[in-house]
């Protein structure tokens, strides 16, 4: 794709020379690496198909679709959408809880399972540690459903696990799930819960692939387990947690729907509704298509916008980016 | 997002996923006009397409025995994709965005802006010119024809549903009533005094104070609203024009009444997170004496209670009156959900499934829905029908399945059960006698605009949620206010307002409903 659209800029004289050398060099590549690209088909025709060809239906946030005129007859309405949303209460509303919900995932969720992984790589026992590792994994298995199932079941008033123990010690019942103050704490939980264990994975990998040799010198140099973690262990991984860094914030719109509609209720929906919900909601539910289409396409625009930022960043402070 | 609450009720709505393909017709056009009801058809079969909403957790199959007598009688071939309540919403609008739709199309609100918006393009047939031929639909009740009319005309053939027995409204535990010495309630005031005594007056005798008055989500509680502003449905008609219930005055008295009720104890201290199936096992399970159900859940919890409790009885109130003692009780258009018929189906074809529709409407054909088959599903016993065991290994179900196509005619759905015991299903017909005479209409009903679609459901939300807040204390009456007066003065509220009146002036003119 890459290599066509350079010839645009080629003088209309040379065009023809460059583009036959041009197309016999892509030619003899693709021969060269037949098998490799006949192994990336699926791979790109799965791209294509499912994620590329899509694009051409955001067109719909700049219409009033209606399925019966199509897209290419549907009235063509500009900015309206986006004006209505923007000036919309709503609008700041979930702007604040998606920042609020990511941000609290960056700074509790995201630096967990790195210290988690370090505590593990300490631990002399194999046996013990593997199966540590095997029961922190599991509950990334569980579906939302499940772990929201658990929380009413451990949370809510009238027979939840938590509230009956207030009870017996004599403390008035507390109705969690109905807290809008601590409803983010409760979704940063949830989420550490069933996905820290899981995210050990990598940095466990990263860790493994640290030279013992540094760590023996250091131990040699009278340095303890905290000194080797913070001066050998996490500098040599530091690179994996950039990128994964990188990659999160660029999903910072993204709070995760089904979480926040699974535990969302009346009382909380001030500090719950999301973009996620919001785009389900007026969507899927109302059938407004173009208007939900809309606040989805202003969301991937920021999503995209906030991964290039922390990749320029990242170089920047002479970091590995992402691309 | 809807206006009408919905009959019955769902469990934790979690999307499934769920396959849409629906298979595509190889249209055979034979149409039938053959005699009425029982047939005497000859022909290929017409094949009809439809995608319905069913309630049942275990849906029939095409190799259902009824199924295939359904077939045999009507002289079809059914394609039918069952759609669990739960999603249905998603589901259509998933059909309608794709353009796919079956031949048969089964909408569970007609006033939604997609069906409205479709209707208005042309994307459905007129049937109004082709009713006249089919004798069971116009032994119909005329208020189910009359209130399913869109801009004067039939776009839909309405799926009958009888007047009074649906809705949220209060069902009673008669056997406690009894032991507390207690009249059945006639007004807020009776009710919070009896709701008071099941909490504390230990109506299970067993010594302790376990039991509250009534279990229910923030939905159980808009009778509440209804019985205090004195009208059926969201809005409220003064002086010829109709103003929403959630801004009225009385909606803050009626808040403060469910508050009352929350700050002592005498309703689920969750509130804002049940659902439907945690209400239930409540009632079920002998910890609540009242519950907000449609009618039809007064056998199944009451024979549930009865394997343990032979004296139990859940009994649906027949009305709730207000300090004017104007009484009340939730009253559907006659009607619950619809058929429409794209244009792309050939006019031929139409007649074969208004045909098809049609012989739902007999007695016969209806009762085989429903029932099932004389004999094997059922017996005929002082002219009420008894079923079998069969009738549960068979999937049969009075509304459900097979049922979900044409609900049973008349008030059976109501008031009648599977298994259901004498004395509760003459009580039902009681109730269902008074109910007749006291429920009010929903003057919106059918009236529908472009800003309500837009900005309504957000509008309601808020308030919605508002009043979960100040029921569970964490803001105030005052702020309520003020939330309220905010909204009054919000633009999209008054062009809301402003358009649906005209809305409902027009419709006025049309149909002659008045006040």
């Amino acid at each position: 794709m890459n290599t066509k659209d350079g010839n645009a800029s080629v003088p209309i004289l040379e065009a023809h020379t460059t583009k036959r050398s041009l197309h016999r060099g892509v030619w003899s590549d693709l021969k060269r690496d037949k098998y490799l690209y006949v192994l990336g088909l699926p791979g790109i025709i799965y791209f294509l198909l499912f994620k590329y060809i899509p694009f051409s239906g955001l067109i719909i946030a700049f219409e009033n679709y209606s399925p019966y005129l199509g897209i290419l007859k549907s009235q063509w309405v500009g900015f309206e959408h986006f004006q209505r949303f923007f000036s919309n209460d709503d609008f700041y509303l979930l702007l604040r809880n998606t920042l609020a919900i990511s941000l609290l995932n960056l700074l509790f969720f995201f630096p967990f399972p790195i210290i988690l992984s370090l505590l593990l790589n300490e631990v002399r026992n194999s046996v013990y540690k593997r199966v540590i590792q095997s029961i922190v994994y599991i509950p990334h298995f569980f579906s939302w459903v499940i772990i929201a199932g658990l929380t009413y079941l451990m949370l809510s008033q009238s027979e939840g696990l938590v509230n009956e123990l207030l009870e017996v010690l004599g403390m008035a019942k507390i109705g969690f799930l109905t807290n809008s103050n601590s409803f983010w704490m409760m979704l940063t939980a949830q989420s550490m819960w069933k996905e820290a264990g899981w995210g050990t994975i990598i940095f466990l990998a990263a860790i493994a692939g640290v030279d013992p040799q540094l760590s023996e010198a250091a131990t040699v140099d009278g340095a303890g387990r905290f000194r080797k973690m913070w001066h050998i262990t996490l500098p040599a991984i530091r690179n994996i947690i950039m990128i994964l860094l990188i990659l999160q914030l660029g999903s910072i719109m993204d709070t995760g729907f089904e979480q926040v509609y699974l535990m969302t209720n009346g009382a909380v929906s001030e500090v719950s509704d999301v973009f996620d919900t919001y785009v389900y909601r007026s969507g899927i539910q109302q059938g407004q298509f173009s208007y939900s289409t809309a606040v989805g396409l202003f969301k991937s625009v920021v999503g995209v916008a906030l991964i290039c930022m922390a990749n320029f960043l990242a170089k920047r402070f002479g970091q590995e980016g992402v691309f | 997002m809807k206006r009408r609450t919905r009959l019955t009720h769902l469990t934790l709505a979690v999307p499934l996923a769920f396959s849409l393909v629906l298979t595509a017709c190889g249209g055979s056009d034979s149409a039938s006009n053959q005699g009425e009801g029982e047939s005497k058809t000859s022909g290929k079969p017409t094949e009809i397409t439809t995608a319905i909403m069913n309630y049942e957790a275990d849906m029939v199959g095409e190799d259902n025995v009824v199924w295939k007598e359904l077939e045999k009688r009507t002289n079809t071939k059914l394609k039918i994709t069952w759609i669990p309540e739960a999603s249905f919403d998603e589901k259509l609008n998933v059909m309608l965005a794709s353009g796919d739709l079956p031949e048969l199309t089964y909408v569970e609100s007609i006033d939604t802006p997609q069906i409205r918006s479709l209707i208005s393009q042309g994307v459905f047939w007129d049937l109004t010119p082709f009713i006249k031929d089919y004798p069971n639909m116009n032994k119909l009740p005329k208020e189910t024809w009359s209130n399913s009319k869109i801009d004067g005309k039939q776009y839909v053939i309405p799926r009958y549903y009888p007047i009074v027995g649906g809705g949220l409204f209060p069902i009673l535990r008669q056997d406690w009533l009894d032991k507390l010495g207690l009249k059945t309630p006639e007004s807020l005031d009776d009710l919070y005094q009896v709701l008071k005594a099941f909490t504390e007056g230990d109506p299970d005798g067993n010594g302790n104070k376990d039991t509250i008055g009534m279990a229910g989500y923030l939905g159980s509680f808009n009778f509440i609203f209804n019985v205090m502003n004195e009208t059926g449905g969201a809005w409220k008609l003064r002086d010829g024009s109709i103003y929403p219930l959630i801004t009225e005055d009385k909606s803050r008295e009626a808040l403060l009444y469910v508050k009352k009720l929350y700050d002592e104890g005498l309703i689920s201290p969750d509130l804002a997170i049940l659902k439907l199936n945690q209400v239930l096992e409540a009632v079920k399970g002998n910890k609540a004496g009242a519950a907000s159900l449609s009618m039809a859940y007064s056998w199944e919890v009451t024979g549930e209670l009865r394997k343990t409790l032979p004296n139990a009885e859940f009994r649906a109130l027949p009305y709730l009156k207000s300090t004017n003692d104007v009484k009340y009780v939730p009253a559907t258009g006659g009607f619950y959900g619809a058929y429409l018929i794209p244009k792309k189906v050939s006019e031929s074809k139409v007649k074969s499934i208004l045909k098809f529709l049609d012989y739902g409407y007999s007695q016969e054909v209806n009762d085989l829905a429903n029932y099932g088959i004389k004999g094997v599903h059922y017996n005929e016993e002082n002219g009420r029908k008894i079923s079998t065991e069969q009738a549960n290994k068979d999937l049969v179900k009075v509304g459900g399945n097979l049922g979900s196509i044409w609900r049973p005619l008349g008030f059976a759905q109501v008031i009648d059960s599977v298994g259901i015991a004498n004395d509760v299903y003459e009580q039902n017909k009681k109730t269902i006698d008074e109910r007749l005479k006291s429920y009010l209409k929903d003057p919106a009903l059918g009236v529908v605009s472009d800003a309500y679609n837009k900005f309504w459901p957000d509008i309601d939300k808020k308030v919605t949620d508002f009043r979960v807040k100040v029921i569970l204390g964490q803001e105030s009456i005052d702020a309520y206010d003020q939330l309220i007066a905010k909204i009054k003065e919000d633009a999209n509220y008054k062009k809301v307002v402003e358009e649906m009146n005209a809305a409902y002036k027009q419709r006025v003119a049309e149909n002659g409903l008045g006040e």
